[in-house]
């Protein structure tokens, strides 16, 4: 019986708990929880911490954000179906140009166009070109659904927009490359080479663990494997449009299984790793995660992007001499995104259910504005950072803690919390964080900041530096040794509709994406030359067999598509 | 009623010694698999109060080293973890009662031949077990009843469980027919005999259904997931659904950007201690409330003391 | 209102009103409708198997496409090879698991065996523990378990001098179909055991205490009437699970899944979700959840009409 007394009570506290109506504050702007839905997060829940605090104070709103990869593809068609995408949409541009087109079409965007020059005249003002965009793409001209993400507002020499580290690297172990004298490579046959006697140098780490030259992973394999197409930027060629890989500048492609194909190069490249024993054995079956330990503990020595960088250069490995650099091939022709006055792909929108638009606007025009853009980066202002006397920003003693570890407890006045826990988790920044603003003459990003860039050198970063032409981050180290080409960026627009693929072709894709992943890493554990070749022969077979060549012909409209749109952007900048 | 199983009287072939062989056999083997069983769990234990870099290096295996509880301090920061625990209670509680209830009485209305079309309707239920329209049919017939965002839409649509009714169906069929009978000279009702004669006699099955049941309630976090956007309404599996979900959303935030956003990937790694701890969290509540409906299935019913 | 009084009388007036067996039928029918519209109502949607459906849109905004979705997973030879494999494997790794249907209840018959109380609850509880961890953290203990660097496993069986070099177990292709079934019989078998458990608790225990008198041993015992005593639960169980040969499920496939031993572990669950876009296209997947209710409808009616034959009665 106690159970059910207990059972009684609890649906009773429950039914209170649910039916009690919110307690509202009578304020002039009432407290509002705006509904997030992101594409671009990995945090669900509500924001908390600093930033938290920062749209308290300003707006009095809070954030709940909900991500897209709860659940994938399903929840975003029963949200679609119910109407209610939520307040707040960002959408990413991989699926989001597709999923932007739906949720228009299904009616779950507000046209802003009527709304933009009162409130939101940061955006109008600084930012038209990104307008334009948004009309022509998706507006049928007039209408306003979506605002890109990462734009600039300037349309004078477009600069190379990356940092202080380009994603693609390569990124390896200085101190061991250096050790060998500063070998060349120029081909993936020399890097062999080079990772061989890097390796001989340093066959286990600190604690007597295995090193390898590579640590690949399973969990980010999509229509390939993953790590197959990893040289494309740093060989000049951008993200593939299914299969299809444009060349950078010139008006040219490449597709994946080629005869003369460098997806297959690098298969072989792996190939070659895994014969020599560099090749971590476990890579077939770990997930990304494990590779962040092996990183972390100096088990791996090189990999084509940068996160290996902050994963091994702690301070006290600096301080032993010993640092994860920028190491670069001579040939190389590192695909340098350009800023973008049109914006990315990725895009900010408001739900057609939004109660309060304008005031949503009003914030969304903020995050556009350089006051916006800094704090929300970079944390509160005479927080983390401030202006010294002639208007440069730089960074408190708290910022200075956050900048050397992220994990940096804020105090509760500023909201509590550690850094990184209180930043702004909904999204990434709305505009490009690397170009100069126009009111302070510096760029938001604050690892670009002169009080950060002039910080004392380790003698190891300092030996990488004096090897690249002085160079301070890796992205001057690349313009400085001419081995990164400025390349107009992808998410141009062509003021063509976009090509969409229909589900039957999206289909085929998808089997023969599963064919040629299964097939690349059984070529790279493949136990010799001839088996190789097989496994090459019959993936090619099978691929082309379920429907490769169609996906291809595809890929190769899109990439004409943007041909047409980098031309018009060409002509567009020198009006 | 049901009660513990005496220990049985040895008859001639408990004493011989191929029986004695038998049980030493038997204890060994069950000894052997419960630790098969027992050590993942136990390693899992341990990792989640080991220290994280050891963890992730794979170094812990038979005791904890560097002993911390920062991992479940880290997950009971999660906001909104004690709403979120009252209703997965109250799911459990409510939905299980409700289930259970309703497999026990159509479990025990599909034996009775006597019913027009019994066969019939027996299998428009069981049939359900091998159809599933897909979610978004579901989606829409839960908007249309009103079910997304309310607390009723986790405890209606799980009333009916076929595999249940199948189970208790089958269960009240063993039960030998007098024994109903014998109850129907003063002209009971199918009521009264439900819950006078049948319900007791079934409380091991219905003690496995609650657990099955139970279980399933509490570890639910898909309904929450596409019916419920109001915070108030989600529940403790869904938000520890959440927490562990954060690298796998990272992968998709870096697939869908091309990687060209300005995060550092080691922060946002869940490393699989938290994953571990988060399953210690759910688990333990469920390892404290079993032992009390297991007795109902280990242990041996008189049927003799209900007749009496 | 109505007083007691009217009550009773209405209700004495109903019985010849109402006969048995429509008054079971009453009994039954609020579950009977319950039923009705949380599982039949939305079978509507499998019209959007017939079309390149898209959320949120009306069915006539979409484009109507026959039966392709079926066509396309025979629609050449290339596709036919590659649902053979997959209905080889999902019909290898379900057979193997019809054998784990016997091992179930005879790990109930066995752990009833334990005499000694403490131990057997025990026992009882502890083997249950792995049913709740998750398939990804299950995983996951398995790799920091055989991992090739620092798994304990190989890392044993190398002093030991089993094996000289260390070997990825994880990503073999050999005995994928057994290794695949071992994992689920760890991960349920106690789990599962609980229905016999509750089934041999409700057999009568007079009958083994007459049995006692008659001089009957404890084998003679649990062939007698311990085996019979659980054999409809069993028979029930075993028609359910051949119904469900073909679904697999995909969670455990999936987090074992890698290059190496795709081809042998790719059951039909996971290799729709494989080429579905995750799931994502919901027509496709709509086509062959409509195949598979046919197929599972199918079996269990032959499975029902074999179980009528050897034991008279049918079980559904």
């Amino acid at each position: 019986m106690k159970t059910r007394t207990l059972s009684m009570i609890l649906a009773l506290a429950l039914l209170i708990s649910v039916l009690a109506p919110f307690s509202a504050v009578a304020e002039e702007e009432p407290y509002w929880e705006i509904q997030i839905y992101s594409e671009l997060a990995n945090y669900s829940g509500l924001q908390t911490g600093w930033f938290a605090k920062l749209l308290k104070d300003k707006f009095n709103v809070g954030f709940n954000i909900m991500t897209s990869s709860e659940g994938g593809s399903d929840r975003f068609a029963t949200q679609l179906i119910s109407g209610n995408l939520g307040d707040l949409i960002f959408l990413a541009e991989n699926n989001g140009q597709e999923h932007l087109s739906e949720a228009i079409e299904a009616g779950l965007i507000l046209d802003l166009s009527g709304l933009m020059e009162e409130y939101a005249p940061n955006i109008s003002h600084n930012y038209p070109l990104l307008l334009e965009k948004a009309r022509i793409q998706f507006g049928g001209g007039e209408k306003i659904y979506a605002i890109g993400q990462d734009a600039v507002p300037t349309t004078e020499e477009l600069q190379i927009d990356g940092g202080t580290d380009s994603w693609w690297g390569p990124y390896g172990r200085w101190d061991l490359y250096a050790k060998l004298g500063y070998p060349e490579i120029t081909s993936l046959d020399d890097l062999i080479d080079v990772l061989q006697k890097m390796h001989d140098l340093e066959p286990v780490n600190a604690d007597g663990e295995p090193v390898y030259a590579m640590s690949l992973w399973k969990d980010w394999d999509g229509g390939n494997m993953m790590s197959g197409t990893a040289f494309y930027a740093i060989f000049g060629y951008g993200d593939s449009f299914n299969y299809v890989c444009p060349h950078a500048t010139e008006d040219s492609y490449i597709t994946l299984l080629d005869d003369d194909s460098l997806y297959i190069d690098t298969l072989k490249f792996y190939f070659k790793l895994n014969q020599l024993g560099l090749l971590d054995p476990d890579s077939i079956t770990q997930t990304y995660s494990e590779v962040t330990t092996k990183e972390q503990t100096g088990r791996v020595l090189y990999n084509w992007f940068n996160p290996i960088k902050s994963n091994f250069n702690t301070a006290d490995r600096l301080a032993e001499g010993k640092a994860v650099t920028l190491l670069p091939f001579t040939t190389q022709k590192n695909y340098g995104y350009t800023g973008k006055p049109y914006g990315y792909g990725r895009t900010v929108s408001i739900g057609a259910k939004c109660e309060q638009p304008e005031r949503l606007l009003k914030i969304i025009d903020w995050m556009f504005s350089d006051e916006g853009l800094m704090e929300s980066y970079n944390g509160p202002k005479e927080g983390t950072w401030t202006f010294d006397e002639s208007g440069t920003p730089i960074l408190t003693d708290l910022g200075w803690a956050v900048y050397n570890d992220q994990m940096t407890e804020m105090p509760e006045e500023l909201g509590g919390g550690t850094f990184y826990e209180g930043s702004n988790k909904g999204f990434y920044t709305y505009p490009s964080i690397n170009f100069n603003l126009s009111s302070t003459g510096y760029p938001v990003n604050r690892d670009l900041w002169p009080c950060v860039l002039s910080k004392e050198m380790p003698p190891i970063i300092k030996d990488w530096s004096e090897h690249m032409d002085g160079a301070l981050t890796s992205i001057e180290a690349m313009i400085k040794k001419g081995i990164i080409v400025k390349t107009i960026n992808q998410a141009v627009f062509s003021r063509e509709e976009p090509l969409q693929m229909d589900d039957m072709l999206q289909q085929k894709a998808s089997q023969v994406g599963s064919v040629i992943t299964e097939y690349s890493w059984k070529m790279v554990l493949a136990t010799d030359e001839a088996e190789f070749e097989a496994l090459k022969t019959e993936m090619l077979d099978k691929a082309k067999g379920l429907g490769y060549d169609d996906v291809v012909a595809f890929g190769v409209l899109q990439v004409e598509q943007l041909f047409r749109a980098r031309a018009i952007m060409v002509e567009d900048l020198s009006k | 009623m049901a009660k513990e199983k005496e220990p049985a009287p040895r008859g001639i072939g408990g004493r011989s010694a191929s029986a004695r062989i038998f049980d030493c056999v038997n204890y060994l083997f069950f000894g052997l698999f419960t630790l098969l069983c027992v050590y993942p769990f136990y390693y899992i234990f341990i990792n989640t109060i080991s220290d994280n870099t050891l963890t992730a290096r794979g170094q812990v295996l038979f005791y904890p080293m560097g002993v911390h509880l920062s991992n479940y301090v880290q997950v009971m920061k999660i906001q909104g973890l004690g709403e979120a625990t009252l209703i997965s209670l109250g799911r459990t509680v409510i939905g299980t009662v409700l289930s259970v209830f309703a497999s026990a009485f159509v479990g025990y209305l599909v034996t009775k031949d006597k019913m027009w079309h019994r066969k019939i309707w027996y299998r428009f239920i069981v049939a359900t077990m091998y159809f599933n329209a897909g979610i978004i049919p579901w989606y829409i017939l839960m908007m249309n009843l009103h079910l997304t965002n309310n607390f009723l839409g986790y405890i209606i649509p799980g009333i009916m469980s076929p595999f249940n009714i199948i189970l208790v169906k089958t269960y009240v069929e063993s039960i030998p027919s007098a024994l109903e009978e014998s109850a129907q000279i003063d002209s009971a009702g199918y009521w009264v005999r439900f819950t006078r004669i049948i319900f007791p006699l079934c409380l091991p099955i219905l003690a496995t259904v609650t657990v099955f049941t139970a279980v399933g309630q509490w570890n639910a976090f898909q309904d929450t997931l596409f019916l419920m956007t109001d915070r108030r309404l989600y529940t403790l599996q869904f938000l520890l659904y959440r927490y562990i979900n954060e690298s796998n959303a990272l992968a998709t935030v870096l697939k869908n950007t091309g990687g060209n956003v300005n995060i550092n990937l080691s922060l946002v790694q869940t490393p699989t201690s938290v994953r571990m701890t988060v399953t210690m969290i759910v688990v333990a509540p469920i390892l404290l409330v079993y032992p009390f409906f297991q007795r109902y299935f280990v242990g041996g019913i008189m049927i003799g003391a209900v007749k009496g | 209102m109505k007083s007691v009084k009217d009550i009773r009388t209405s209700r004495a007036e109903r019985r010849p009103l109402l006969p048995e067996k429509y008054q079971l039928f009453t009994m039954l029918l609020p579950f009977l409708l319950l039923v009705f519209v949380f599982s039949y109502l939305p079978l509507y949607g499998w019209r959007y198997a017939f079309y390149a459906y898209r959320p949120g849109f009306p069915l006539e905004k979409c484009e109507y496409v026959g039966w392709y979705w079926f066509e396309s997973i025979f629609s050449n030879s290339y596709q036919v090879a590659e649902i053979t494999r997959v209905m080889g494997n999902t019909l290898a790794i379900s057979g193997l698991g019809l054998l784990l249907n016997c091992v179930a209840p005879a790990f109930a018959i066995l752990l009833n065996e334990i005499h000694h109380s403490a131990y057997r609850k025990t026992v009882q509880v502890l083997t249950t523990l792995p049913n709740f961890i998750s398939w990804v953290l299950v995983y996951a203990v398995a790799f920091s378990m055989f991992n090739v660097n620092n798994g304990f496993i190989n890392q044993f069986m190398m002093t030991v001098g089993w094996v000289t070099q260390p070997v990825n177990v994880l990503a073999s292709n050999k005995h994928v179909w057994l290794t695949m079934t071992l994992w689920s019989a760890w991960k349920s078998l106690g789990w599962s055991a609980i229905l016999y458990l509750a089934a041999i608790a409700g057999l009568d225990q007079e009958l083994y205490e007459a049995a006692r008198v008659d001089g009957a041993n404890r084998f003679q015992q649990i062939l007698h009437i311990t085996i019979p005593g659980i054999s409809p639960t069993f028979l029930v169980l075993l028609v359910m699970s051949i119904a469900n040969l073909i679904n697999n499920g995909m969670d455990q496939y999936y987090v074992f899944q890698n290059a190496m031993n795709k081809s042998s572990i790719e059951v039909l669950d996971l290799y729709v979700y494989n080429i579905s876009l995750g799931g994502g296209n919901f027509s496709f997947g709509t086509a062959v959840s409509m195949l598979k209710s046919v197929v599972s409808l199918t079996l269990l009616l032959i499975a029902n009409g074999a179980a009528k034959m050897i034991r008279g009665t049918s079980i559904f």
